[in-house]
């Protein structure tokens, strides 16, 4: 019967190819997008013109804050909502921790620093050491300052809390992610506290809280291109350039895609571009 | 009307407690009209075959409860009505599969389904992307052989249906979506897509704008959205429950922000025009 | 060296993955699959990682008598109270159970709870007709709020489907742009660390 059975079962042809299927397409778009950056990148390196990135308002208000901060001889707090270190919100976070930890210790700022994940804690810790380090006022740096809380969504909400009611900031710094509940309530808390709060994330569902509740908002992937704004590095830059051409690139398919699709759906090009 | 500008935040959270707090001791029962999206969901769930497995992602935690455990319950009062098998699985969340598993519980006595052969609770399995891939590839191994109580995977009859997530053992997923991860950056990258299996989602209030798109798109086959999504649900289902007693809160509390707001805008442009 | 072989380690495993995933011939051995089995183990070892450096910090607390070092105790005696108690009786024993259920779940859930409170109040300040943008957002934000509850349908019939459209039409376009704008900007900073760009991860001001 088995054997029966099995004489039945239509045999699989074996697949062959150089793409794992269904990828091909995926693939195809990670080398444009990869080749584009490396010119553009290349571009720099050899002193060629790149353009500018647009000012970000959220950006250059990170040293107003901190100079409000210093004014008022309150800290600054930053979080980065609930990070991990594989999220790459919460890698764009990091250059930005670093210029804001630069910035408190130019101005002799206290920063507090809460985090709930363990490697992230790690890395900001390292990160903030640094900056103090670069600015000359190594001594100035306060491990305590930095602050692992628990990895625990409402239990770091509750901590955080605690410490905009105790501290009061006059500064908060919501930037990177992903952000979840938590950021609406640290938003209102800190409105409370009285600070001046910035804000930036590319966690979509979140992004309504951060333009409504903020003074300063940067949506989605402006984040991204934190690290090269600040710097100001045209090979960074070169990044950002290379991904808005990217962007075109993606808007002419898109374009194209809707047309065919909306004049014929039996075609090569629509197969292809469904694929 | 300055005074309006500096109210004490603490009067403004008094109020919206006493009127949560009063509809949830009278609830004043307004109707809920069923929208096309959960109606499509329901739709989806009952022309699935008999006997047919429907993999709960259990992505959710418990501040999620509120809204998500509902949805459990009447998928579960639904599935189990259509003698359809429900398997609980999360890679990302250590708390949802504990939530769901009870929510399902409760359901599967009451209608006195059997644990292992109509239901499992497989339970929470570190990794995230990770794991959401290897279980399309084999669901035991991925899972170490172990469900939420500890016990073996393999002794259950259910699990005999069930040796990996694919199109061929698994007829739709429910995931549920809080944030990230969830619906749209784990259970469709890596489970739903390359299997091909219809996506179910369970979105909180919160998340719906988020999710919309993809509902156009059709990569969710079906979304509830929200609690409003779950009350439509229960009353599909038949079994209305604690998504639809939060309606009437839901109503009042709309009513009253945007009394709040109105007040408030009312009050800042009177300030100004006295300045000026 | 101490920054140097973390970034070859990090784009030795990011090559890889593009490899493993995408070229047919290295998907055939399979080791992707034991690359994500590895992952997965490790992944698992992070929890110790946080068991003992939460260990390592609060135990420093009590042995300094730093402020508010009771907390501190606390915290250990509950974190390896729960710990063994469920490793003993698993997550779904009765003890575990009643823990979860009677204080974890009620604890939390009243944390998240704050979140109605402060919506409200937000909402009040938040929402103010200063320029046209917020005039649209706080006029769309009161029609979606209200049509999506019941008093929506109950004042006008066929309020919630005007808050539908608000969330299929509009909604779903901006989503859908900010969405592409910021996949497109975590592919860039992936690529800036595979070309060892960035390195802000590995310590320092990142710049």
């Amino acid at each position: 019967m088995g054997f029966l059975s099995l004489l039945a079962a239509e045999a699989k042809s074996p697949v062959w190819g150089i793409f794992v299927p269904g990828q091909a397409g995926a693939f195809i778009a990670v080398l444009i997008f990869a080749i584009l950056v490396y010119v553009m990148i290349n571009r720099a390196r050899a002193g060629q013109a790149v353009r500018e990135i647009h000012k970000i308002a959220g950006l250059e208000a990170l040293e107003e804050a901190v100079g409000r901060a210093t004014e008022m001889g309150r800290p600054v707090h930053y979080t980065m909502g609930l990070p991990g270190i594989t999220d790459p919100q919460t890698i764009a976070s990091f250059p930005v921790l670093g210029h804001v930890a630069k910035t408190c210790a130019r101005y002799d700022t206290r920063l507090i620093n809460t985090v709930p994940d363990v490697v992230v804690y790690a890395i900001n810790e390292e990160i903030i050491r640094q900056a103090y380090l670069e600015a000359g006022r190594p001594d100035a740096f306060n491990p305590d300052d930095v602050r692992f809380i628990t990895d625990w969504q409402f239990a770091y909400v509750a901590g955080v809390l605690e410490i905009l009611a105790a501290e009061k900031p006059a500064a908060q710094i919501l930037f990177g992610g992903p952000f979840f509940a938590e950021a609406m309530i640290f938003i209102e808390a800190g409105a409370l506290a009285g600070a001046i709060q910035v804000g930036g994330t590319a966690s979509t569902s979140q992004l309504p809280f951060f333009v409504a509740g903020c003074d300063y908002a940067l949506i989605g992937e402006e984040i991204y291109a934190a690290s090269a704004y600040i710097s100001k590095e045209p090979i960074l830059t070169g990044t950002v350039v290379g991904e808005d051409f990217y962007k075109f690139l993606l808007f002419a398919v898109i374009i194209l895609g809707t047309l065919v699709a909306t004049f014929s759906s039996n075609n090569f090009l629509a197969t292809f571009l469904k694929s | 009307m300055e005074w309006a500008l500096d109210i004490d935040r603490r009067w403004i959270w008094a109020i919206i407690f006493i009127i949560i707090g009063a509809v949830i001791i009278h609830p004043l029962g307004l109707p809920i009209t069923v929208s096309p999206d959960t109606q499509k969901f329901y739709d989806t769930i009952q022309k699935l075959p008999e006997g047919s497995i429907i993999l709960v992602g259990a992505s959710y935690d418990i501040g999620a409860q509120g809204e998500i455990t509902p949805m459990v319950k009447a998928l579960a009062y639904q599935a189990f009505a259509h003698n359809l098998r429900l398997a609980v699985f999360d890679a990302a969340w250590v708390n949802g599969p504990k939530l769901a598993g009870q929510a399902i519980d409760q359901v599967a006595k009451e209608m006195g389904k059997k644990y292992g052969v109509d239901w499992i609770n497989i339970g929470y399995k570190p990794g995230s992307s990770t794991t959401y891939q290897l279980i399309t590839q084999d669901l035991i191994s991925a899972a170490k052989n172990v469900d939420q109580t500890g016990q073996s995977l393999d002794q259950f009859p259910i699990m005999k249906d069930l040796p990996k997530v694919d199109k061929d053992h698994v007829a739709a997923i429910f995931a549920a979506d809080i944030g990230s991860p969830g619906a749209g950056d784990a259970w469709l990258p890596y489970v739903s897509q390359p299997t091909g299996i219809p996506l179910l989602v369970g979105s909180i209030t919160m998340s719906v704008a988020q999710n919309k798109p993809y509902v156009a798109s059709g990569q969710f086959a079906a979304m509830l959205a929200g609690s409003r999504g779950a009350a439509e649900y229960e009353q599909l289902v038949g079994h209305p429950g604690a998504a639809a007693a939060q309606q009437d809160g839901q109503s009042l509390a709309a009513i009253y922000v945007t009394l709040l707001i109105v007040l408030a805008n009312v009050a800042w442009l009177t300030t100004r025009k006295k300045a000026a | 060296m101490r920054k140097e072989i973390p970034m070859i380690l990090t784009v030795l495993a990011g090559l890889f993955v593009i490899v493993a995933k995408y070229l047919f011939a290295v998907d055939q051995l399979g080791w992707f699959t034991t690359a994500n089995r590895m992952y997965q183990v490790m992944y698992a070892m992070f929890f110790l990682l946080g068991v003992v450096s939460l260990t390592i910090v609060h135990g420093k607390n009590i042995q300094r008598r730093r402020s508010k070092w009771i907390y501190s105790l606390i915290l250990l005696i509950c974190m390896y109270g729960y710990g063994i108690l469920t490793i003993q009786q698993t997550v779904e024993g009765p003890q575990a159970n009643w823990i979860y259920n009677n204080i974890l779940n009620p604890t939390d859930a009243t944390i998240f709870a704050l979140l109605a409170f402060f919506i409200t109040s937000a909402a009040y300040r938040a929402f103010r007709v200063r320029t046209r943008e917020a005039t649209v957002l706080m006029i769309t934000a009161v029609i979606v709020m209200l049509g999506v509850a019941p008093i929506g349908d109950t004042l006008i019939h066929g309020w919630n489907n005007v808050a539908r459209w608000f969330m299929d039409v509009p909604n779903s376009s901006a989503m859908r742009g900010i969405a592409l704008g910021a996949y497109l900007g975590s592919f860039a900073v992936a690529l800036r660390i595979l070309l060892g760009l960035e390195r802000a991860h590995l310590g320092g001001a990142g710049q």
